[in-house]
């Protein structure tokens, strides 16, 4: 039994997403650059509440842990090192603030009457209509792993309703998750850490002082 | 709530960083404007994630379910590897932006005008 679908997701969602919209116009309209960083940090932690409600639960953990826990600190030191800031949080002046508001405006525009404008194949729907979608997405998980698949694999048979198919593909999702990125994504994932890698020591180089070298 | 909600306030979001970036003047609100932007695509991503259907579902069916379930899950790998290089970027953002505030004592992305150090 699940709460989806119910009222409750409904108000939850709209109060996220006006926590995350509020503290992305304050991160961009407060005067003092210390106070935008703060309100960073809440707009992050808005975005985590938007994941669990998105059934992403390992990504809101990794949300809160990265960004709420580690980038957000790392702007508030770096603002506290830049000592008072000359001018604070200004703009470029009444050209840029015209034309950042006016592409703004165009932008979001734009991406809303596409989205608006698309006719997506829902997830939910096609798991209830469409018999191979259903056949793909349902059924019962086996707990132990199959040989050669490394996997779980379907043993029961279909049943082709919502919420079955729901709670199907977005359980276990870590596990899920896990298993995609050292097997379909493998390159993918060696090349991040090296990505991170060279970043750290680039960081290190760029605010090493300059008298400070040996 | 539905994907088109949910790309709405990813849309806002995205629209306010890319403000953000287009009208500040300060480096560091810059780069904070620029992580709204990478929030913004997170959500999307997610929100495609959990609302969508892959075409590798509907044109081939798969025979395990772990398969057809990790072709749902692409949206949130998607979103892991944009936090991890949101990460680095906003790494190395802020140490240049320190460097530039040693030489300068001043971090306004109007007074760098020139790349010589």
């Amino acid at each position: 039994m699940s709460i989806e679908g119910s009222a409750v997701v409904d108000v939850a969602f709209w109060i996220v997403a006006v926590m995350a919209i509020a503290a992305a116009l304050l991160v961009v309209t407060v005067r003092d650059v210390f106070k935008a960083a703060a309100f960073l940090a809440a707009a992050f932690l808005a975005t985590a509440g938007l994941f669990v409600l998105l059934r992403a639960e390992f990504l809101a953990v990794v949300q809160v842990l990265i960004y709420v826990g580690a980038v957000s600190i790392l702007i508030i030191f770096t603002v506290m090192l830049v000592r008072n800031v000359p001018g604070g949080n200004r703009t470029g002046g009444p050209f840029y603030v015209f034309a950042g508001a006016a592409a703004a405006v165009l932008l979001a525009l734009g991406i809303v009457y596409a989205a608006f404008k698309t006719d997506w194949t829902d997830l939910d729907q096609a798991a209830a209509g469409d018999d191979r979608v259903a056949a793909a997405l349902t059924g019962q998980y086996q707990a132990e792993a199959a040989p050669g698949d490394g996997g779980i694999e379907l043993i029961g048979g279909p049943a082709a309703d919502q919420e079955t198919a729901r709670q199907g593909v977005f359980r276990r999702t870590a596990n899920n998750l896990g298993t995609l990125f050292i097997r379909d994504y493998v390159l993918a994932f060696e090349v991040i850490s090296v990505v991170l890698l060279a970043a750290l020591i680039g960081a290190l180089a760029l605010a090493r002082e300059r008298g400070a070298e040996t | 709530m539905t994907l088109e909600n949910v790309l709405l306030v990813s849309a806002i979001i995205f629209a306010i960083g890319l403000y953000g970036v287009l009208a500040k003047r300060n480096a560091l609100v810059v780069l904070m404007s620029i992580e709204l932007m990478f929030n913004a695509v997170n959500i999307a991503a997610v929100a495609f994630s959990r609302y969508t259907v892959p075409a590798r579902l509907l044109d081939t069916p798969v025979a395990l379910t772990s398969d057809a379930v990790r072709s749902v899950l692409t949206g949130q790998t998607f979103a892991v590897f944009i936090i991890a290089v949101a990460a680095a970027e906003v790494t190395l953002g802020l140490a240049l932006a320190l460097a530039v505030y040693r030489r300068r004592e001043s971090v306004e992305v109007t007074d760098l005008t020139t790349a010589r150090g």
